[in-house]
């Protein structure tokens, strides 16, 4: 066999030998693809939408759908913009959206042009709104009796 | 978003829960239907010292005052529309 032939032949049995350890590597990863080295994993152990990862910044339970037990899921939580390690704050049963930039206002009055105080009252649901929970939307309150 | 604000029941008492869920059934609300004991959140918009019914008070985003102790026309809810 010629030399060079010899060295083209020691080079393809180096490369497959090389293709076989990447492919036991993967193997022993959870959810391994040929891209391993370069996509990070995405693991979602309990199932609620959102990764361990996510989880572990948020302080929720990565084993744990509802880590507060206030009956939501946590990805449901953080898609409305709720604490979902809070039981007391959690998305209102009709639906009702909550703006995330609740958070973020701060009252300067009642006059035309400034920007009210925060409430929070009792609703039919018998759940606590919060006014501020809507601050991404304009809001009309209309004010009435009963009688 | 719409939000009723009711401010006494028909025995002029603060109105409760069923109260609540009673009016929003009879008038087919599915918008936040809240108890305002005393009106005193609608106090805070009022222009003088009595409370004609009803009344509206128009926020636009970031919970800014637009129109207080007033009602609203089209102009005015389309302008308070982000």
């Amino acid at each position: 066999m010629p030399r060079s032939l010899r060295h083209a032949c020691l080079a393809l049995l180096l490369l497959a030998a090389s293709g076989c350890d990447q492919y036991s590597r993967d193997q022993g990863s959870s959810r391994g693809d040929d891209d391993s080295d370069s996509v990070p994993q995405w693991v979602d152990s309990d199932g609620d939408g959102l990764s361990d990862e996510e989880e572990s910044a948020l302080g929720t339970d990565a084993d744990e759908v509802d880590s507060d037990g206030d009956g939501w899921d946590d990805g449901d939580e953080v898609d409305s913009s709720t604490d979902p390690t809070d039981d007391d704050d959690h998305p209102y049963s009709l639906g009702w959206g909550i703006d995330p930039c609740r958070e973020d206002i701060d009252s300067t009055g009642n006059q035309v042009g400034q920007v009210t105080t925060d409430f929070e009252l009792l609703s039919q649901t018998g759940e606590l709104v919060r006014l501020y929970d809507f601050c991404g939307r304009a809001v009309l309150m209309v004010t009435a009796a009963f009688w | 978003m719409v939000i009723s604000l009711m401010g006494e029941n028909n025995f002029s008492e603060a109105p409760s829960q069923s109260d609540l869920a009673d009016w929003a059934e009879d008038f087919g609300s599915t918008h936040p239907v809240l108890a305002d004991p005393n009106f005193a959140v609608t106090s805070r918009f009022l222009n003088s010292n009595t409370i004609a019914l009803p009344t509206a008070h128009l926020l636009t985003t970031g919970a800014q005052v637009v129109i207080r102790d007033g009602w609203a026309s089209s102009s005015d809810l389309n302008g308070a529309l982000p």
